[in-house]
């Protein structure tokens, strides 16, 4: 079965950025600055009807930490730093202590003391664990490892809120060995995915779905995401002829027969499945 | 004996701000150029720079606003809620007219002091844009290199000061992808080929990390690297490693072997606080610890332009203040 949905957060219209920039020159109140966000949130919601899930589009979220960063005890937005090879920055956590949190994020608030518009039929996006602590900056003392176990525990607590959840882990492709990680995720308990921006990665065994830039299928499992839509191009994308092509990356002679033969059904499989 | 240096923008003047789009706007654009560059001949520094880049919107849309080949569809994040126009290739790119010129000759008949033009550099063009034309980056960054040479070669055609023509180019996007740092190098380098007597430096700022950068970026040609320290530093009085985080990996610079001028950011742009200008001595004599006296020069971390006009005025005179002061620890004083 294909699904199809969006990942991440969405951009915001000119109008509701001018309405934000008023409200920070005070030129406008609270009350219309979330209506403009209401507003934005239902036009977003109803585009993407049709879709396979439909995602919370969080534009109430000046980053994908801040939610966090504005409402866990011992957290704080801290310095502007480039969101990996983007020209987009984010104000990465700064952890002074043990991480707590008070609010579950359906109570949560966000910059300008307006709740995050999050509905638990959505998908949500939620910051991966690994790379919440590899993005941070660890002024607390405590282990990294022991850092790690608490933001989970803190994550999932609030993934548990929804029904889909993609969780981002862009930087888990530094780390070679997913044990650990995979260890982390069977705690989730959650229905959703993992979004790691790698290229190929072993995820045999991985609990949950996961996203990849891949150029071979030979780590799939029955839960691959395929990133067909580029967000790094404003070309549209042609998906007439030939919408999507999968092919073998290199010559089957490199295989025994019998095996070509297997890869080759599979090949025929993913053709019936789209 | 340090030369000090703007690097880029100062804060419009609400006048000009307002006056955008209007009838009028050119008119105060050179009236606010005029200003701009009396407050910052009035603080003591040596090179003003363009005066504040008062032509200029926005760096990245400034040159492609006067580019064929390129659209915009619309804003992308920078920050928080701070957007830019992301514009995209589309076709072949050509030069509709000088970004630059306009802006260039108003400078050279205002200021009495030495300029030193901003001009933006090919492959943060090339990396700020979407490419949706041409086959590689390469290919797109090259096509932007020879546009970067005939905006060098138009001005040097239109140098009537006498000294040797200074130009910056600005590369804040030189470090974003550290897998790709030869091409940069070998954009960059395409864009000053064969341009003859012009001094160039290279102002590249927010590095995640410099080191990256080498050893390809030895291959530049470029005599000076002005980049940004004091953002990373802390504001702890004295000369020590510890004290002098921001500067100390200057030291791995040399280990690679750099030996061109450094502009070494002495003033953090992000911040209203005013730093002392033994602040400023202190972070001068740190590194001239183990750099040659001769190839170091002072300037703020990056233009001004998000501090107020009143902030910016009084950090220049904290850096010419706090540069005499080294000088005299010098002994040069």
């Amino acid at each position: 079965m294909v699904k199809i949905f969006v990942s991440g957060i969405f951009p915001r219209s000119d109008e509701l950025i001018k309405k934000i920039n008023k409200y920070e020159k005070k030129k406008i109140g609270v009350e219309e600055l979330r209506e403009a966000y209401e507003d934005e949130e239902k036009s977003w919601i109803e585009f993407q009807k049709g879709l396979s899930y439909v995602s919370d589009p969080l534009i109430t979220w000046n980053d994908i930490f801040r939610p966090f960063t504005l409402n866990m005890e011992n957290v704080e937005p801290g310095p502007l730093t480039r969101y990996l090879e983007t020209n987009t920055f984010i104000r990465v956590p700064t952890i002074m202590g043990e991480p707590e949190i008070k609010l579950s994020i359906l109570d949560m608030k966000n910059d300008y003391g307006i709740n995050f518009i999050l509905n638990r039929e959505n998908k949500i996006l939620l910051p991966g664990p690994y790379s919440f602590i590899k993005f941070s900056i660890n002024r607390s003392g405590i282990p990294e490892e022991k850092l790690l176990e608490k933001i989970s525990e803190i994550i999932f607590s609030q993934a548990k809120f929804f029904n889909y959840v993609e969780f981002k882990e862009p930087l888990i492709q530094s780390i070679g060995d997913l044990k650990k990680v995979s260890e982390i995720y069977s705690t989730a308990n959650s229905n959703g995915y993992v979004f790691t921006n790698i290229e190929t990665q072993n995820f045999i065994d991985f609990p949950l779905g996961y996203a990849v830039r891949t150029k071979n299928f030979s780590d799939v499992n029955e839960s691959i995401i395929v990133e067909l839509i580029d967000v790094f191009s404003t070309r549209i994308e042609n998906l007439d002829i030939p919408d999507i092509s999968i092919t073998t990356n290199e010559s089957l002679e490199f295989l025994p027969f019998n095996i070509s033969k297997k890869k080759i059904e599979i090949m025929k499989k993913l053709l019936e499945v789209k | 004996m340090f030369y000090k240096q703007e690097i880029g923008s100062i804060k419009k003047p609400d006048y000009l701000i307002r006056s955008y789009g209007n009838n009028d706007y050119d008119v105060l654009k050179k009236r606010a150029l005029r200003e701009t560059i009396e407050m910052m001949e009035s603080t003591g520094i040596d090179n003003i720079g363009i005066g504040g880049e008062m032509y200029r919107w926005e760096m990245y849309e400034n040159h492609v606003d006067h580019l064929d080949g390129f659209v915009y569809y619309g804003r992308v994040r920078s920050f928080d809620n701070k957007y830019y126009k992301k514009a995209s290739v589309v076709s072949e790119i050509g030069r509709k007219s000088s970004a630059y010129l306009e802006e260039f000759l108003d400078a050279q008949e205002i200021s009495k002091k030495d300029l030193k033009i901003p001009i933006t550099g090919p492959y943060t063009l090339m990396d700020w844009s979407f490419n949706d034309y041409y086959k590689s980056r390469e290919d797109f960054g090259i096509a932007l290199a020879k546009i970067v040479r005939e905006e060098i070669i138009d001005l040097k055609n239109n140098w009537s000061k006498g000294d040797i023509l200074r130009i910056q180019i600005d590369e804040p996007a030189a470090s974003t992808h550290p897998g790709e740092v030869s091409l940069f190098v070998k954009i960059f380098n395409e864009s000053v080929k064969n341009i003859g007597d012009v001094k160039i430096s290279t102002h590249i700022c927010y590095s995640k990390d410099y080191r990256t950068l080498y050893p390809e970026i030895l291959d530049m040609k470029t005599t000076q690297l002005a980049l940004e320290f004091s953002n990373r530093d802390t504001e702890l009085l004295g000369t020590t490693d510890e004290s002098r985080k921001g500067f100390s990996i200057i030291k791995d610079f040399i280990d690679y072997g750099e030996n061109r001028e450094i502009g070494i950011g002495v003033i953090d742009v992000h911040t209203d606080f005013i730093e002392p200008p033994e602040l400023v001595r202190d972070r001068i004599l740190y590194v001239s610890k183990f750099y040659d006296l001769n190839k170091i020069l002072i300037n703020p971390d990056c233009g001004l332009r998000t501090r107020s006009r009143e902030v910016a005025y009084k950090k220049l005179r904290s850096m010419v203040e706090g540069t005499k002061m080294a000088e005299k620890a010098l002994g040069y004083g």
